[in-house]
C-alpha cells in the first residue's frame, strides 16, 4: 500500500493520466511545501505547483528509477519556483493583485491585529533562514514528515535534517523573542 | 519573553497551515483540465490548409508592398528634415523632475456597538456606544521596491446622556 505510488509512476510513464492524477493527490502537499519554502510566500505557490506537475508529466520519461520520483519532483518544483521568483518582482501592480486583508470581519480588532502581526513576524523569521532549512521546517510542520523522509526529498542525511531543524528552531526562537521584546 | 520548544512548534505548525490553507486540489484540477484539452481532436482539412497558405502568401505580399512604400516615404521625409534643421535653445536650465509613483490603498472598516446602559461622570444614566475603527494604509515604495502597510485599530466610547425619571 505504501509503495502504491511507485506503481502509479510506472503507469504514468506509460501515459496513464489517471495514475498521474493520483500521484498529484499524493505529493501535492509536499510540492506546495517546497514551492512555499522557495518563494518565501504562499501567493505564487499554487501556480508553481500546477506548472511543476505539468512539467513532471512531460518529462516523466527521463526518470530512470521510479523510487526517486519524490526527490525528482521536488527538484522540478524548485526550478519552476526559482523561475517564477525571477519573473515576479515586487511592483506597484502587487497592490492591485493582493487586496488588503478585509478587516470588516474582525470581531476583536486588537486581538486580530496582534495575530496578524505575529504571522508577519514568523514569516520574517522564516525568510531569514536559508532555503534548505526553510524547506525542512515547512515539510516538518506542514506534513509532519520524519527526518528520514525530509532527507530523501532534500538529498540530506537524517542527521543533517535534524541538525538543520534544530538550528532553525533555535534561530526562530531567538528572532521571535527579540522581536517580541522590541514590541 | 522566552518561548519553549513546544510553543515554537505550535506557532510554526499553525503558521504554515494558515499560510498554505486552500492551495490543495488546484494542481489536480489543472492537470485534468490540460489533459482534456489535449484529448480534444483538432479540426483541420485540406481545404482549410489551402486557404491558410493562400492567406499567408497574400499577407507576406501586402507586408512587402507596405514596407517598400514606408521606406520611400521615410527617404523623402529625411531629405526634407535635413534641408532645414531647426534648433530650439532652452532659455533657462531645465531640471529633470523624477516621476513620482506613489500608489496607495486605504481601507477603513468601522462599526458602532451599543454596549448598553452606562453612567456619565456625574453618575447620571447614559447609553454607552463603542465605535471601533480599523484603518489600514498600504503603499508601494518604488525606490526600495517594497510594500509597506500600517494597520491602526482604535476604539472610541461615546456616552449619550439619557433623561432620568
Amino acid at each position: 500500500m505504501a509503495d502504491d505510488w511507485m506503481q502509479w509512476v510506472k503507469q504514468s510513464q506509460r501515459h496513464d493520466g489517471a495514475a498521474f492524477a493520483l500521484l498529484i493527490r499524493k505529493f501535492e502537499r509536499t510540492a506546495i511545501g517546497i514551492a512555499y519554502a522557495c518563494l518565501g510566500n504562499s501567493a505564487g505557490a499554487g501556480d508553481v505547483v500546477q506548472e511543476g506537475f505539468l512539467k513532471a508529466w512531460q518529462q516523466l520519461g527521463e526518470l530512470d528509477d521510479v523510487k526517486h520520483f519524490p526527490a525528482w519532483l521536488c527538484r522540478i518544483i524548485r526550478n519552476v519556483a526559482i523561475d517564477h521568483r525571477r519573473k515576479i518582482r515586487p511592483s506597484v501592480d502587487a497592490l492591485r493583485d493582493q487586496p488588503i486583508e478585509d478587516t470588516r470581519n474582525w470581531m476583536r480588532p486588537g486581538h486580530e491585529l496582534e495575530c496578524s502581526e505575529r504571522r508577519a513576524q514568523i514569516s520574517t523569521a522564516l525568510d531569514q533562514l536559508d532555503e534548505t532549512s526553510r524547506s525542512a521546517v515547512v515539510l516538518k510542520y506542514y506534513q509532519s514528515l520524519s527526518s528520514d523522509e525530509i532527507g530523501e526529498l532534500l538529498g540530506l542525511t537524517p542527521a543533517a535534517v535534524d541538525m538543520r531543524l534544530s538550528r532553525a528552531r533555535q534561530a526562530l526562537k531567538e528572532r521571535l523573542s527579540v522581536e517580541m521584546v522590541q514590541d | 519573553m522566552k518561548q519553549t520548544e513546544s510553543e515554537i512548534d505550535t506557532l510554526l505548525r499553525e503558521h504554515v497551515h494558515a499560510e498554505l490553507e486552500g492551495l490543495t486540489g488546484r494542481a489536480e484540477n489543472f492537470f485534468v483540465d490540460q489533459m482534456s484539452r489535449e484529448a480534444t481532436p483538432r479540426r483541420g482539412s485540406s481545404k482549410g490548409w489551402k486557404i491558410r497558405i493562400t492567406a499567408t502568401i497574400g499577407a507576406i505580399a501586402a507586408t512587402l508592398c507596405i514596407a517598400s512604400g514606408v521606406s520611400a516615404y521615410r527617404n523623402k521625409v529625411a531629405v526634407k528634415l535635413t534641408a532645414k534643421p531647426m534648433v530650439i535653445a532652452a532659455s533657462h536650465p531645465v531640471k529633470r523632475v523624477p516621476q513620482a509613483e506613489f500608489a496607495y490603498e486605504r481601507l477603513i472598516a468601522f462599526r458602532t456597538v451599543d454596549a448598553g446602559p452606562g453612567r456619565m461622570k456625574d453618575s447620571s444614566p447614559a447609553r454607552e456606544l463603542r465605535r471601533e475603527v480599523v484603518q489600514t494604509l498600504r503603499w508601494y515604495d518604488p525606490e526600495h521596491r517594497e510594500q509597506m502597510q500600517v494597520t491602526v485599530p482604535s476604539e472610541q466610547v461615546v456616552l449619550v446622556k439619557m433623561p432620568a425619571f
